[in-house]
């Protein structure tokens, strides 16, 4: 007989078969006597995944690449030191030409070979396909035995650039992508030979690639580079070969696994058996792993509440805040009216209350509330003297003395209570952010404070994907963005070679001048002296004109910081893993080079543990 | 006389034209957003590593070794040429064929999204034909405030409320993925019982959306049913009531409603982009996502590709189907 309710029939017992699933399936993970480490991150997801770290997809660019890869030195920024990893020391010459590196001995790849000077070689002459940027003044590589190398310098090497090279991850064993290497060096040599007859004509190293792009020694370089590198992505190794202490052994989707490498150099130290990664997929996801106690530690950014939350709902959860060695703040565009004046940017730094912004946006920051200087505030002390400082202009809170600013500038208040400029026009301003909650929530701040001014402001959110293009065509009033980017160097150099350079993302975006009037009064040119400190040049030379640059800053105010990133670390004491050091470790100091270097740094070191019983 | 097409092949051929025209135009669509991959990297690597606009976008072309300068026609051209030949393109960012990442994705999305509509049709459509039937009842008011509010709720959000309930508080569920890492994949029970394990809340996910739209779609159809002359024939006749809801009502109402399933199936082929991201689940709707951050054309030309061909079919198969349950109604 035909059963009329054949088909929600069927459909029921679908839909109870696909409920009752979970009932046999076990949730929670099978128990082992293993030490996990349980961390998150990104890869990219199979089928795109791979071993090769130079081709798109690898695993070089993954958050395993620190468990994975070692470099030659680690830097701790607050330290200023460089810590031996597969080399054990460094002599440089006394004219900074030559920096000679001694290589540990008895480090294998995780395939057993033995780790040689070949392959520092290799990972830098792929590096050199890549272009990387140390290649701007890096003329060679020598290997005098397996176990040395000598990085040979255009010109006298600076602190930058030879940090540059020293903590490059060594990713390129030369029994694997030997075959590439050997087609790299002729290439390396006929460009070098190239690059030093035009530098005898005074032509810096770092600009010939764009302006002889058309020469045919140029073209014939870039065609078999591109050969070369056509036929390097197309090997894709399932697994990632490396010296690291850990090696890839499970990619999914959504997970990540590695085991302890046996051979690696650092085995003996390493109480942690596997490192089981996590896809990041956004903040609020991250949360709720922190809360589930998933997650032994990982660095989402988080309001206030939240994070309190997160520690109360799982006790074992504890935060450090080491500093991200950047800042969070405006950025004006000068070829627009009113930030074209600078009493108008004046105003507008004694307006904003920036402690306030700094709570709002982001409470686990560093206020920067007096000067705005680009060296970010953690590390002004180092490179502008305490009494030389006292002397420069403070912005500090003060309303009253803003709208004064924009009285005696002949700015007037119209009917509606709103500013106007000398014109009578009045002033309408936008500022443009990320659709990321830490800067909508700074702008929106930043507005509310300028309207309590008078000045009429409003918060544009702008694709992340556009919003580049919107800083270098100057399509914007005001917009949020990270400044005095110290990262990985601890260095000036990268600070004002965004702020004060030629083609600086920085200074493209806000059209600064190349030359002001400096302290002394004199014409200088700002744009020659950001380039001079990414040279060797003495230290007593690098800090004046770190001093010169950071006036010209907080004179002519570019940009307004309002508070200096702390990466909000949270980790788990005694679940899975235990012994994390305090702040007091420098190696925190790495986070902003890569979290998963600091972890991997301390399980390396031994301090983090299986859980105590 | 002039000699006329079968109608079938006047539709199929339609479709094909369709097809042309649409991805015509997403290509030239995809070439008028601001940024592009190389523009994408070449802003990166001038913050991080200090180059001038003009260096870092030298560098991000040729690491990617491609150039976006090519003219318009010419990438049209070639992308118009590999398509006729089956290549639908190597992925910009991924480096890989399209085709590969297709492959790879489909299968988990497909799955989850055809699950969740076939559950949300299910109880969508009896919802919805009792709510029409019991009009002055709790359910037909229930019915509508649950489907405003479910298509009022962002769905990662509702993933989100989803994790922290079912997975973080009641760890009932896994949080992410598609399929235990320990379980090695292929034809075994153990995959097999992970993977509906790890699809169950995106399943869910997508099923509470789509739900109520399905319910207030039976619910207006079956009203409009239940004032035909048949009806009250039936009734008349004195037949039970559970007949009279399955055999006359439902029956006649389920009509357009089975043309909207055959659309939402052309639909399931895109996945959710936000749900798949917040799941860590590997489909179409993550690689989309990727997609259009990193402006990969190649690989959101084909994406697009897909849905479309997949939304066509879909709508083809609509009206074969409707033909079909109503002889009324011919291609004619």
């Amino acid at each position: 007989m035909k059963d009329r309710f054949l088909f929600p029939k069927l459909a029921a017992v679908l839909l109870l078969i696909q409920l009752s699933v979970p009932l046999f399936s076990c949730t929670e993970q099978k128990i082992s006597n293993k030490v996990i480490f349980r961390g998150a991150g990104n890869w990219e997801m199979p089928p795109a995944f791979h071993g090769n770290p130079w081709a798109p997809g690898g695993a070089a660019i993954s958050s395993a690449s620190w468990y994975l890869y070692e470099p030659l030195f680690l830097f701790y920024l607050t330290e200023k030191k460089y810590v031996p990893r597969l080399a054990v020391s460094m002599s440089e010459s006394a004219d900074k030409k030559t920096l000679q590196v001694k290589l540990r001995k008895g480090v294998k790849w995780h395939d057993g070979h033995p780790f040689t000077s070949k392959d520092v070689v290799s990972t830098f002459a792929i590096g050199f396909l890549q272009t990387w940027a140390v290649w701007n003044t890096l003329l060679s590589i020598e290997t005098p035995d397996d176990h040395t190398v000598i990085f040979k310098w255009r010109k006298p090497c600076s602190h930058l650039f030879k940090t540059r090279a020293l903590i490059e991850k060594i990713t390129s064993p030369y029994h694997i992508y030997g075959k590439w290497t050997e087609r790299i060096l002729p290439l390396m040599k006929k460009q070098n030979d190239f690059i030093k007859e035009k530098e005898e004509h005074g032509i810096p190293a770092r600009t010939i690639w764009t302006r002889f792009s058309d020469h045919p020694v140029i073209e014939d370089l870039v065609r078999k580079k591109k050969e070369i590198r056509e036929d390097l992505f197309k090997y894709k190794p399932s697994q990632a070969t490396g010296t690291g202490p850990f090696m890839l052994t499970k990619v999914s989707a959504s997970d990540m696994v590695l085991e302890k490498a046996k051979d690696s150099w650092t085995a003996k130290n390493v109480h942690i058996d596997q490192i089981s990664l996590a896809r990041w997929p956004t903040n609020e996801v991250m949360w709720a792993f922190l809360i589930a106690g998933e997650i032994d530690g990982a660095h989402p950014a988080t309001p206030k509440e939240v994070a309190e939350q997160i520690i109360k709902l799982n006790p074992k959860t504890h935060m450090v805040t080491p500093s991200d060695w950047a800042e969070f703040g405006l950025i004006f565009n000068l070829k627009r009216k009113p930030m074209s004046d600078n009493q108008f940017r004046r105003a507008v730094s004694y307006a904003i209350d920036r402690d306030l912004v700094r709570k709002i946006a982001y409470y686990y920051g560093t206020s920067v509330t007096e000067y705005s200087l680009g060296i970010i505030r953690s590390q002004r002390d180092q490179w502008i003297p305490r009494e030389e400082l006292g002397k420069w202009e403070k912005y500090a809170f003060n309303p009253q003395l803003a709208a004064e600013i924009l009285i005696s500038a002949g700015y007037k208040k119209n009917r509606r209570g709103y500013w106007c400029d000398p014109e009578g026009k009045q002033i309408n301003i936008e500022i443009s952010t990320i659709p990321a909650s830490d800067f909508v929530l700074g702008a929106e701040s930043i507005s509310s404070q300028l309207m309590k001014l008078g000045i009429k402001c409003t918060v544009r959110i702008v694709m992340d994907q556009l919003y580049g293009s919107k800083l270098s065509s100057g399509d914007f009033d005001m917009v949020t963005q990270f400044l005095g980017d110290m990262r990985r160097y601890a260095d000036p150099a990268t600070v004002f070679e965004n702020i004060l350079s030629r083609g600086g993302y920085i200074s493209t975006a806000t059209q600064f001048p190349e030359e002001v009037k400096g302290p002394e009064g004199k014409i200088i040119n700002v744009y020659d002296l950001s380039e001079r400190l990414q040279e060797y040049i003495p230290d007593t030379e690098k800090k004046q004109i770190t001093k010169t640059l950071a006036w010209v800053i907080n004179t002519y105010l570019p940009i307004l910081p309002i508070f200096e990133k702390n990466i909000m670390v949270f980790y788990m004491e005694n679940k899975r893993v235990s012994g994390w050091p305090d702040m007091s470790h420098p190696g925190w100091s790495l986070v902003s080079g890569g979290i998963e270097g600091v972890y991997c740094l301390f399980m390396t070191e031994g301090l983090l543990k299986g859980a105590r019983r | 006389m002039k000699p006329k097409l079968n109608p079938l092949l006047r539709k199929i051929l339609l479709s094909v034209i369709t097809i042309f025209i649409a991805l015509s135009f997403t290509f030239a669509l995809m070439r008028l957003m601001p940024g592009d991959i190389v523009d994408q990297w070449a802003r990166e690597l001038q913050m991080t590593q200090g180059l001038t606009y003009d260096e870092a976008y030298k560098i991000a072309s040729t690491r990617l070794n491609y150039d976006p300068s090519v003219p318009i026609y010419i990438q049209y051209g070639k992308y118009m040429a590999g398509l006729f030949s089956g290549n639908l393109g190597m992925s910009l960012h991924y480096r890989i064929p399209v085709s590969t990442i297709i492959i790879k994705a489909l299968p988990w999305t497909l799955f989850v999204t055809s699950s969740a509509i076939f559950i949300s049709f299910v109880i969508g459509v009896f919802l919805g034909m009792l709510a029409a039937w019991r009009r002055k009842g709790l359910l037909d008011p229930f019915i509508t405030f649950y489907a405003t509010l479910t298509r009022a709720i962002p769905d990662f959000l509702l993933a989100l409320i989803l994790v922290v309930v079912f997975a973080v508080h009641f760890r009932l569920f896994p949080i992410r993925g598609a399929y235990d890492i320990d379980t090695p994949p292929g034809f075994n029970i153990a995959f097999f019982l992970s993977a509906i394990h790890h699809a169950v809340l995106p399943i869910i996910a997508t099923t509470f959306q789509t739900l109520g739209g399905w319910a207030l779609a039976m619910k207006a159809s079956s009203t409009s049913v239940l004032g035909e002359d048949f009806m009250m024939v039936a009734k008349a006749k004195g037949l039970k009531e559970r007949r009279i809801i399955t055999q006359y009502l439902g029956r006649n109402a389920i009509t357009p409603i089975i043309t909207n399933a055959a659309i939402a199936m052309g639909a399931m082929f895109g996945g959710s982009i936000f749900i798949e991201t917040i799941f860590g689940y590997p489909g179409i709707g993550f690689f989309f996502g990727q997609a259009i951050a990193t402006r990969d054309f190649t690989l959101i030309q084909g994406l697009f590709l897909l849905t479309t061909f997949a939304m066509i079919a879909a709508n083809l198969l609509a009206d074969l189907i409707y033909t079909k349950l109503d002889p009324r109604i011919t291609f004619e």
